[in-house]
């Protein structure tokens, strides 16, 4: 059986429900038979969660790096990760990538600006920190959001600062990267630390060992897919992988989404990774 | 986020104000494929105002972009604030789109297009 997870974010909000937001996001994801969930990321965006919790880092309705990158705090993330918890032992700890969170952010002070190199091995370290704190806190897997690696990420740079990361980490490292891949997938597919993709598909990716996140759901249209359309594409991916080396999630958060919508598209998703395979 | 238009000749200017999020960003990608519709494609994008921009962003314009000169079209860039800019320089952007630093700049650049 393939595994099914969604990417983060849920569309329930902390600042309205508390940690209702955290338990109903949790409970809709189990309910449409998500095996692998997380905590709905339902206080803030992916900017924001890091902006606040990292060193050097602050957040004034936009993020600012304004001096040395320190240490990542991780209560909070902690917090609601255990939260989530008491709902079900399988819980994703998500941390949004080093050049995603620099290049969200305005540069005020201490580095040299978005060339300079030591900004994003700075992050990369306080985000190791809040890592290794979810990942001993009984996270099941360690994923690292980096939308910003399929538009023109400085990708040396970029292969360091993720490396950086996913090296130190025991459980599974999954990348998430939105968009057309096609020019980065090389760089991607060598990532060490790295064991699941959160990408299309690939024929090197054959050789590589990864496994193969496929997103079969779109999270920018409102019309929720139907089992067979759904079923169709993974079988398609099947024709390239095998089932263990498959995970299905929708292709992004499902934040801009109504819950009604999101559910559905979870749980067409999951009935579809089921109907895939040979009975 | 705020969008504004406004037509100089055969030349279309889209204003973005604000913060081009992932929310926004499908906004923006409505108003960009209407712009792209008609040919040949003038089109500048008027930064002034944005103070922020999204890889959902970078990935409709980069779309548009794309779709526009398939038409024999463009879209130019015009009056990015300094952030943008060097977000712009290291993911290469400046390389992908012809940059102004003025309107006028950008809008006199289609003439003879």
């Amino acid at each position: 059986m393939m595994l099914a997870t969604v990417i983060g974010s849920y569309p329930l909000r902390y600042d309205q429900l508390g940690k209702d937001a955290i338990l109903q996001s949790v409970q809709d994801q189990l309910n449409a038979g998500v095996d692998l969930v997380t905590d709905g990321q339902t206080r803030y965006d992916m900017i924001e969660y890091f902006a606040r919790i990292i060193e050097g880092y602050t957040f004034d309705t936009k993020s600012y790096i304004k001096g040395k990158i320190g240490k990542g705090i991780p209560d909070l993330l902690l917090e609601d990760l255990e939260t989530a918890k008491g709902l079900t032992p399988r819980v994703k700890g998500i941390v949004t990538g080093p050049v995603t969170l620099v290049f969200s952010s305005k540069i005020k002070g201490f580095y040299q600006g978005y060339h300079d190199e030591s900004v994003y091995i700075d992050t990369a370290g306080a985000l190791l920190d809040i890592a290794l704190a979810m990942e001993r806190q009984g996270a099941e897997w360690i994923q690292i959001d980096e939308p910003y690696l399929s538009v023109g990420a400085p990708m040396e740079i970029a292969k360091k600062a993720i490396e950086s990361i996913a090296v130190n980490i025991k459980v599974p490292v999954a990348l998430h990267v939105c968009g057309k891949v096609a020019s980065v997938i090389d760089t991607l597919l060598d990532l060490k630390g790295v064991t699941h993709l959160s990408i299309l598909q690939n024929t090197r990716l054959m050789s590589t060992g990864k496994t193969l996140g496929l997103g079969c759901v779109d999270t920018k249209k409102s019309r929720i897919e139907d089992v067979k359309e759904i079923r169709d594409l993974i079988q398609t991916a099947l024709k390239s992988l095998p089932p263990e080396r498959l995970v299905i999630h929708p292709d992004c958060g499902l934040r801009s989404l109504d819950r009604k919508t999101a559910f559905n598209k979870l749980k067409n998703m999951v009935i579809a990774s089921r109907l895939a395979l040979p009975q | 986020m705020e969008i504004g238009d406004k037509k100089v000749g055969a030349v279309d200017i889209l204003y973005l104000s604000g913060r081009l999020d992932a929310y926004a960003a499908n906004d923006v990608e409505k108003k960009l494929i209407a712009a792209t519709e008609k040919t040949p494609v003038c089109l500048i994008i008027s930064m002034e105002k944005l103070e922020y921009i999204s890889s959902s962003g970078l990935r409709v314009l980069l779309a548009s972009l794309k779709k526009a000169r398939k038409q024999q079209g463009d879209i130019r860039l015009a009056c990015l604030q300094p952030y943008v800019k060097e977000v712009f320089d290291v993911a290469g952007f400046t390389q992908l789109f012809k940059v102004f630093e003025q309107e006028n700049e950008a809008v006199n650049s289609f003439k003879g297009v």
